[in-house]
């Protein structure tokens, strides 16, 4: 199967690639300034790795924050003994967060630091602008192989992705893939995969990407998941391995078939909750299994690993089934990072999906992504302070979804979410309400009050490309 | 009095939809009967919705009910559905795509639903009425059999196949070309 290979036809990209590693390799920097519009990357010889380290971002779909065993209130039955093993070896950011709890637009803003509304990919249904800069353009300007393997699941024609030597994804159910035997386009040829399991699958493709690199050569694998995104078929192994859990920890707002209300009808999560929630942790234990073989394969000394999701999920809180609001169970995501410099530990400081291409560019010792609203958290994973104390939230309406368009802003105390089409705003206090179920901005005028102007700064802040 | 009687499936529709709406997530008011009650409630609208004919049909074909009144039994389910739909969709959606929410996958499925149910109530009703002596004419036909099973079909491919997730992306699309 040829996954390592370069594109079948030599590019201008490729070529600059080449360019790019030869000039690092001679020990010069690159030229700052701009060709066509695009930042050209500026290799930088001092950062926490090394000169140039290898970079690894392990994205799942779907995955709760609270779904890993090394988080405190994890479910008792769930055991995530991987992704566990990178925590133990890295830092945990117990307050990261999406900015848009959806994955085209989460995938957007990971790839490009930005915010969905500067982006553009506003929902499922709106097209990625192929002119958007990811962080892997400087990367590859600067020496770096990158590859794309698994879920682009963005609106639009799939892109002759810049940046990358190699983009694998699939495009079945509309970019959402398949559990079992997903047929995956590799470098712009389709090819059927009978008898896969695709998280396993998309593993060994991204373990034979890494172990053909050139010695030497730094390298960037962006590996997104489909897992654990409905219809959560976990691996055969896997399958059943959870029938005796004990699920007491749904939330008591819960009920069995709340699947059939109208807010969750969408959600391709018809049936019993308490059966599809099983299977959602089977198939959570099959993508640690996974988690695993990458993190046996790299070596954390000249490697930084990422693990993270493009948004939570609801299980029965608010009697919702999905993510989308701006709720923490659907805000809130796992993110780990591990690798050179990174000492074990945990952080409280606030990380954003946006911030991780920054990060990502730091740890590189490259500039560019000059459009990135996010911000580097190298410093703060390295043990350093916080960069920001809030954040903006937004959704935007995706039909036949429930779910109104809204804007939040969420500090360590409050969170306060404004909707459109006349709904009132609400405030959640968070600290005393972590699972927001009083809406206290009637008893809080002035909290409200400066929540809301807060909220208004960040809008104005994100709507003019501001860094947040 | 036929008239009331078709309009049984609707009422069911409405009445759970309105339970289910004032009491999710009040299980503090509910306690222990909270999930039973809502459980209960979500699958009495499901059946309101898609097959509740089949506890009218037989009665409306005893009383000789015209043939608008056996369609408005089996399309009062569907219909109160997609009003309340819409009206609902309301609150996230401009009117227009509120409206087109109304003929979702799961609206065209409860028709299809209503009408295997009513084929196979249809069945029950010419048995029954054959064993009192009655010329009703043969329980089981060609036509009968192709209602049940086109019937059958279309809730299988709308709703069901692969999670309906197929025929929401036929219906997303169609969104796109009217509204994007």
């Amino acid at each position: 199967m040829p996954v390592a290979g370069p594109p079948s036809q030599p590019s201008r990209r490729a070529f600059l690639a080449g360019l790019a590693g030869a000039v690092g390799a001679v020990g010069l920097t690159a030229c700052s300034e701009q060709t066509g519009g695009r930042p050209v990357a500026v290799p930088v010889s001092e950062n926490a790795g090394g000169d140039h380290p290898n970079l690894v971002v392990i994205v799942s779909d779907d995955h709760r924050a609270d779904h890993v065993s090394y988080h405190p209130d994890h479910p008792a039955f769930l055991s995530t003994p991987n992704i566990d093993r990178l925590a133990q070896q890295g830092m945990v950011a117990n307050n990261a967060f999406v900015t848009t709890a959806l994955c085209s637009p989460s995938r957007g803003t990971f790839l490009s630091g930005q915010y969905a509304s500067r982006h553009g990919v506003q929902n499922n249904l709106t097209a990625w602008n192929p002119d958007t800069e990811t962080f892997f353009e400087p990367l590859m300007a600067a020496g770096y192989d990158c590859a794309f393997i698994g879920k682009w699941h963005m609106p639009g024609k799939l892109p002759d992705l810049r940046g990358v030597d190699t983009f694998i994804t699939f495009t079945a159910e509309e970019g959402q893939g398949q559990y079992v035997d997903c047929p995956l386009l590799i470098n712009g040829e389709m090819v059927d995969r009978p008898g896969t399991y695709i998280t396993e699958d998309l593993t060994d493709l991204a373990l034979e990407w890494i172990n053909n690199r050139p010695p030497g050569k730094p390298y960037a694998l962006w590996l997104a998941h489909k897992a654990v995104h409905h219809r959560f078929i976990p691996p055969e192994n896997r399958r059943g391995a959870l029938a005796d859990a004990d699920l007491s920890n749904l939330p008591p707002e819960s009920f069995a078939f709340l699947s059939l209300m109208d807010e969750n009808i969408w959600e391709g999560t018809l049936g019993n909750l308490q059966t599809l929630y099983r299977r959602y942790n089977e198939t959570l234990l099959g993508l640690d299994d996974q988690v695993g073989r990458i993190l046996d394969d790299v070596d954390l000394d000249d490697t930084y690993v990422i693990y993270t999701s493009d948004n939570g999920y609801s299980w029965g809180e608010h009697v919702l089934t999905g993510k989308r609001w701006a709720y923490e169970e659907n805000t809130r995501v796992p993110f780990v990072a591990a690798g050179p410099g990174i000492e074990p530990g945990t952080t409280d400081a606030m990380i954003l999906n946006a911030d991780v291409a920054p990060t990502l560019l730091e740890w590189a010792g490259v500039q560019g992504l000059t459009q990135a609203q996010g911000t580097s958290v190298a410093g703060v994973l390295a043990g350093g302070d916080a960069v920001r104390d809030e954040f903006m939230y937004e959704y935007f309406p995706d039909y036949p979804y429930h779910v109104p368009g809204m804007q939040a802003v969420r500090d360590d105390q409050w969170l306060y979410v404004e909707y459109d089409r006349g709904r009132d705003p609400q405030l959640f206090d968070i600290v005393a309400d972590p699972r927001t179920q009083n809406d206290v901005a009637a008893s809080n005028p002035d909290v409200t009050a400066d929540m809301a102007a807060r909220l208004q700064r960040l809008r104005d802040q994100v709507a003019a490309g501001g860094v947040v | 009095m036929n008239k009331v009687l078709a309009l049984l499936p609707a009422a069911i529709v409405l009445v759970a939809s309105i339970f289910v709406k004032a009491f999710a997530e009040r299980y503090e008011v509910l306690g222990a009967a909270y999930a039973p009650l809502l459980n209960a409630g979500v699958l009495l609208r499901a059946f309101g919705m898609f097959a509740s004919v089949v506890l009218v049909w037989g009665l409306l074909r005893s009383r000789g009910a015209s043939r608008g009144v056996l369609a408005l039994a089996i399309l009062s389910g569907p219909i109160a559905y997609g009003i309340t739909a819409a009206i609902d969709a309301l609150a996230y959606f401009p009117a227009g795509q509120a409206a087109y929410y109304g003929i979702n996958p799961i609206a065209i499925a409860t028709v299809a639903g209503q009408c295997a149910a009513a084929a196979a109530s249809e069945i029950v009703w010419r048995w029954w009425s054959r064993r009192r002596g009655q010329d009703v004419g043969s329980p089981v036909t060609w036509g009968i059999v192709a209602a049940i099973g086109a019937g059958l079909m279309t809730v299988f491919f709308t709703v069901l196949y692969q999670g309906g997730v197929p025929f929401f992306y036929v219906y997303q699309r169609g969104y796109m070309l009217l509204f994007t």
